[in-house]
């Protein structure tokens, strides 16, 4: 090809399993980047088909935006683990693979009887990615999970939520952020064990589990015990602390909510701030000279958000953020993922990529790669395999019992 | 495609990588790496390249000196320094530090032979900075054609906000991942953190070895362009693939969803976790605390079923309208408020066995001391390693959640105290005599003339 390919063009990537629904994201990211990814789906298809919302209201496997947004790009192989043939036709994929990700409850070696120490003779050079909520072995190895029980356990719970409403309970962000973690672990262990395989031949296991992944995920939290025996507390919009801190998200004119991070308020971004609201009179005492320094705002900072919040109140959120950005403050709207289809920064960098689902006539919106490789663009993805539908040119008669649609 | 030519016939470095670099353990062995990052979104991603093996050198100038560094001290901390934030030294474990007036042509210079012997260079700052600095991708390309540069930042570097500043919480709120989290009805909860430093860290570290991969099998270098803001797009998926689909705006105030999967009613609206079912929600247990609560999700029937023989069969749970799903969806708000009656009577730990070893999907809202002092699988992992650092002492560090059988994490044994490894930097890898080191440092080129060695800082920014 003359035109450049992707960054894994050529790697055969098989994806097993996925009863937590833990590695779908992981083998999105590698298909992103090129890599051949072919999914192994019981008879009736992986959990994630059966989740709503599905196109045109009708619940069908292959109409599942769930499924569709988790694996485009992928090729969907039925093999039921009840036929006598599925041992052999694994290990024809397996071996075909040059990348296993294996979300299965059983490990897919169990099934076949392959020891660690045999994996390399049976299949060398391949990187076996083991995902799991938990890990294989340990006190909590065959726990019961979901994506609200990792967000529990991984503290990312502990430090979301609400310091202003009562009897608030902690908060799990949505979106199914642990699979997206543990996702991008997957990828980032995969890649590696690439480069090790490109250098040195040997492929090898790569053992992810999603506790893991989360529970490293929260920033400060860990710090904050380790060095100061303390738990840092859940405050509304922003980030936790042992101590109070003044709010950082203000309610607009027009109903949306604005951050107006003050984190980062130098004397040279609260000078401009400060004569930005005098030009348009607001800016109270704020000009006073006790708050020029670090030290004086830090004392205040209370009444100086309640002056922003003023301010904020009387303004449009689209307003603020291009005249907050004019004076450098790192300031924007807290918009929903709707609102930002049509945004015209993330339209001009090709954000988004369109999917045509000629099946049923769709051409969708899909949120694309966030990194541009010069020399190996990532690749947009073509639409979610419907149920089965390589099964017939991946696994060849008679071995294959696949559905056909 | 074929995999089995390119697993039988190892491209053995043809790019020269790890030819130059010391080290021979993990998968990036021999991999150098100049780092320009600071903050957290760009050093979460070289903390992880050091899990690796690479070899990672922090390029700072003392007074503009990573902010990070004064952000948090240690319970008692007399002397707040440069060389012993706490939360700075857990996210920049196995780096080595090297301190150069940048801004000097002398300066420059350094760096520009340092490009020369590295295989990657990445810096976050806003996107003119390295242009200014004649350091961008074709300038770097004529230094070292295997470079691959990759730069994290906010916007990406270009578009109509190319020029904006942005921070993590910016980040998040533009992108919609703060308006995903909180109950209906309220202001988005949003994140107690940065979640997209440490989720842009994570796709940024995917590009960044997806480019490695491509250096290593073809000795290409390239330019990689990671967006912060964009890193959450995706996030967001199947919630922004609804939206185009059905044309509506599903949920309104309903939306976030709380910590439900699934909301009911006539237009229902979903919580978008990959998830579907009721009940699904944190629920109090005993104590009353900050934390004191359990995850209760029930995914299936026979989960339900599960959970009712649990609460000893009460007479509200044997309602047949509830043996389906739909049927707890519709009903999740009279269900909850009955089982946190019956949740409360547990500890949060007591109750997660009780429900596991029925098989419930049940879980307790850990606090950072539950998961460092109390959580048994996370030590069986090896999550928290300790570790001697030279001036914050004996200390658990989190390590990179990846195990592999070949190449496990390590942790390089340096830290990256300020100009730390100037002598290795300049003596050993760009072969400068001793006295060219020490007339850099007269000339305060390698540290501020005006700025003392053992600087204390007025405050810590958090």
């Amino acid at each position: 090809m003359v035109t450049a390919s992707a960054p894994l063009a050529g790697v055969r990537v098989v994806e097993l399993g996925d009863d937590g629904g833990l590695v779908e994201f992981g083998g999105k990211l590698l298909a992103d980047l090129g890599a051949d990814v072919v999914k192994v789906e019981p008879p009736g298809g992986v959990a994630s088909r059966r989740i709503p919302p599905f196109h045109g209201g009708v619940a069908d496997p292959d109409r599942s935006l769930q499924f569709w947004f988790y694996n485009g790009s992928k090729r969907s192989v039925v093999l039921d683990p009840a036929d006598a043939s599925a041992p052999g036709d694994l290990r024809r994929l397996l071996h075909d693979a040059g990348v296993v990700l294996d979300g299965s409850s059983t490990p897919v070696l169990d099934r076949l009887g392959i020891t660690a120490s045999s994996l390399e003779r049976d299949f060398p050079g391949l990187v076996y990615c083991r995902v799991s909520p938990f890990g294989d072995t340990g006190p909590l190895a065959g726990h019961q999970s979901s994506d609200l029980v990792q967000l529990a356990l991984g503290g990312v719970m502990a430090a979301c939520g609400y310091d202003d409403v009562p009897g608030a309970p902690p908060i799990a962000p949505s979106g199914g952020q642990s699979a997206h973690l543990t996702g991008m672990a997957i990828a980032t262990g995969v890649i590696a064990a690439l480069v090790h395989r490109q250098r040195t031949g040997r492929g090898q296991m790569v053992d992810i589990a999603a506790h893991d992944v989360v529970s490293v995920s929260t920033e400060m939290s860990f710090a904050y015990w380790e060095y100061q025996q303390v738990n840092p507390r859940r405050q509304t919009g922003r980030h936790a602390r042992p101590y109070d801190s003044p709010p950082w998200n203000h309610r607009c004119l027009d109903g949306k909510y604005f951050c107006t991070l003050p984190l980062y308020l130098t004397n040279e971004r609260y000078a401009a701030m400060v004569k930005w609201f005098e030009d348009e009179g607001m800016a109270e005492d704020l000009a006073d000279p006790v708050y020029a320094s670090d030290e004086g705002r830090a004392s205040r900072m209370s009444h100086v958000v309640a002056v922003i919040s003023r301010f904020c109140a009387a303004r449009d959120s689209s307003y603020l953020f291009t005249e907050a950005q004019k004076r450098r403050l790192p300031w924007a709207p807290v918009n929903s993922p709707h609102d930002l289809l049509d945004d015209p920064h993330l339209r001009d960098r090709g954000a988004y990529c369109v999917v045509e689902h000629e099946d049923v006539g769709a051409s969708l919106t899909y949120p694309g790669a966030p990194y541009k490789l010069s020399a190996t663009p990532w690749r947009p993805p073509t639409a979610a395999p419907r149920l089965g539908e390589h099964t017939a040119q991946l696994l060849p008669a008679p071995q294959s019992q696949g559905e056909r649609k | 495609m074929d995999s089995g030519r390119e697993r039988d016939e190892p491209v053995r470095d043809p790019s020269g990588v790890g030819q130059s670099a010391g080290g021979t353990a993990g998968a990036l062995a021999g991999v150098r790496v100049l780092d320009f990052t600071w903050s957290v979104l760009g050093p979460t991603v070289t903390r992880t390249l050091t899990s690796f093996g690479a070899e990672v050198i922090k390029v700072e100038w003392p007074k503009r000196a990573d902010p990070m560094r004064t952000t948090m001290y240690s319970a008692g901390e007399e002397r707040k320094g440069l060389d012993n934030g706490p939360f700075f030294h857990n996210l920049n474990t196995g780096k080595r530090s090297l301190t150069l007036d940048v801004r000097s042509p002398c300066g420059m210079e350094i760096i520009r032979r340092l490009v020369g012997v590295s295989d990657v260079v990445i810096e976050s700052f806003s996107s003119q900075v390295f242009r200014r600095w004649g350091l961008d991708y074709p300038q770097l390309r004529e230094i070292n054609p295997r470079i691959v540069y990759v730069s994290a930042s906010g916007f990406g570097h270009s578009g109509p906000y190319e020029g904006y500043d942005t921070w993590g919480p910016t980040a998040q709120a533009f992108n919609g991942l703060t308006s995903i989290s909180g109950l209906p009805g309220h202001a988005p909860a949003g994140w107690g953190w940065s979640y997209m430093d440490v989720a842009g860290g994570a796709m940024a570290t995917v590009a960044t070895l997806a480019a490695i991969h491509h250096q290593v099998a073809t000795g290409e270098g390239q330019y990689v362009d990671v967006s912060q803001v964009e890193s959450g797009l995706s996030l967001t998926g199947p919630s922004v693939l609804d939206q185009n689909a059905t044309r509506e705006r599903r949920g309104g105030d309903t939306s976030p969803p709380g910590n439900r999967a699934a909301t009911g009613g006539a237009s229902p609206a979903y919580g978008y976790r990959g998830e579907w079912g009721a009940p699904y929600g944190a629920y109090p247990t005993r104590g009353g605390g900050h934390n004191d609560y359990c995850v209760i999700s029930v995914l299936a029937d026979e989960e339900w079923v599960a959970l009712r023989e649990q609460m000893g069969r009460p007479t509200w749970a044997l309602d047949p309208s509830l043996d389906t799903a739909d049927g707890r969806v519709a009903q999740q708000d009279g269900m909850d408020g009955r089982i946190a009656a019956w949740t409360e009577t547990y500890d949060k730990q007591e109750l997660m066995r009780k429900l596991q070893a029925a098989g419930v999907r049940c879980g307790a809202v850990q606090s950072a001391q539950d998961r460092t002092e109390n959580d048994a699988q996370l030590v069986h992992r090896g999550m928290f390693p300790t570790l001697e650092h030279p001036v914050l002492g004996e200390h658990r560090f989190e390590a990179t959640p990846i195990r592999m059988s070949e190449t496990d994490r390590v942790t390089p044994p340096s830290w990256p105290l300020l100009g730390q490894d100037n002598q290795y930097v300049l003596g050993d890898l760009l072969g400068m005599s001793e006295e060219e080191i020490r007339q850099l440092d007269r000339d305060g080129l390698t540290w501020p003339a005006d700025l003392p060695r053992d600087v204390t800082v007025s405050r810590s920014l958090w």
